[in-house]
């Protein structure tokens, strides 16, 4: 038996990390073939079956799993074409949308997460999110691919698949998000 | 599963002040082998030795601290004192 000296710095952490929404987000999987697969289980936010994304009718998406506001169609507010990862950096930092000025570009697990596994061209909800321009062309992340850091880390919309472009001589499209917590 | 036996409160001030033997062990009825202690207010230092802390020796216990006290002994031998200017405020739940 030992004493247990729980710093209150410690603690306030804990709980921010609880009265957030945090945590994984279902995979979108809803059909289990196999006994304790992913189907079966279902784990991940929101639960209890509860909606996971909420139409905000202003063209924004909100993830009540994540607590991420993103851009519901990115050609609705000019970025539905290919752009260098620089560029598609700058539009998101300028970008002003839904009267909010603070979007910025996904990292790469924001950018996952909006990977529904059941779905595929492309491999997320078209009814909060709109069909890109074509499935084949990844998404850009900020996330920097160590040790190469000429290379970002992308999603395929056809499949969710995760890949490296090149930063200074690859184009890809991006989807503008704000929020979430630093 | 423990039940929860008691709670006192505790202000501590200038002078070490320990936790009440009537309340974590009653003339009837077992007596606590656990406590739970939340800090409030004023920065404190303890000891679980039965050793007198000071204002300048002892584990410092601030604000939003909790500690626990996983015996009799420990239940026991706690001793505080506030170890800045303010006093500080403790609140002890004591459970079987």
């Amino acid at each position: 038996m030992h004493l247990n000296h729980k710093k209150s710095s410690r603690i306030v952490n804990r709980i921010t990390e609880i009265q957030t929404d945090g945590g994984l987000p279902k995979t979108g999987q809803n059909m289990s073939w196999y006994m304790f697969d992913d189907g079966y289980y279902q784990m991940g936010f929101p639960l209890g079956g509860a909606q996971r994304f909420v139409d905000n009718g202003d063209g924004t998406v909100t993830d009540m799993a994540t607590g991420l506001m993103w851009v519901s169609d990115p050609t609705m507010v000019g970025l539905g074409f290919t752009m260098y990862w620089y560029d598609a950096i700058d539009a998101c930092e300028n970008l002003n949308f839904a009267g909010h000025s603070d979007w910025r570009m996904p990292n790469i697990f924001e950018l996952m997460s909006t990977v529904d596994h059941s779905r595929y061209d492309p491999a997320w909800d078209t009814m909060y999110f709109a069909y890109p321009p074509d499935t084949w062309t990844p998404f850009w992340s900020s996330t920097i691919c160590a040790p190469w850091t000429d290379g970002a880390w992308c999603m395929y919309p056809y499949d969710g698949y995760k890949t490296t472009y090149g930063i200074p001589w690859d184009m890809c499209y991006v989807r503008p998000v704000r929020g979430g917590q630093a | 599963m423990s039940k929860v036996l008691a709670h006192e409160e505790i202000i501590v001030s200038t002078a070490v002040k320990q936790l009440t033997p009537a309340i974590y062990s009653p003339t009837e009825g077992a007596p606590a082998v656990f406590a739970i202690i939340h800090a409030e207010d004023g920065p404190m230092r303890y000891f679980v030795n039965g050793q007198n802390p000071s204002q300048s020796s002892g584990a410092l216990l601030e604000d939003g601290d909790i500690v626990e006290l996983p015996s009799i002994y420990h239940i026991k031998d706690f001793r505080v004192i506030r170890s800045g200017n303010d006093d500080g405020k403790l609140t002890v739940t004591y459970e079987d």
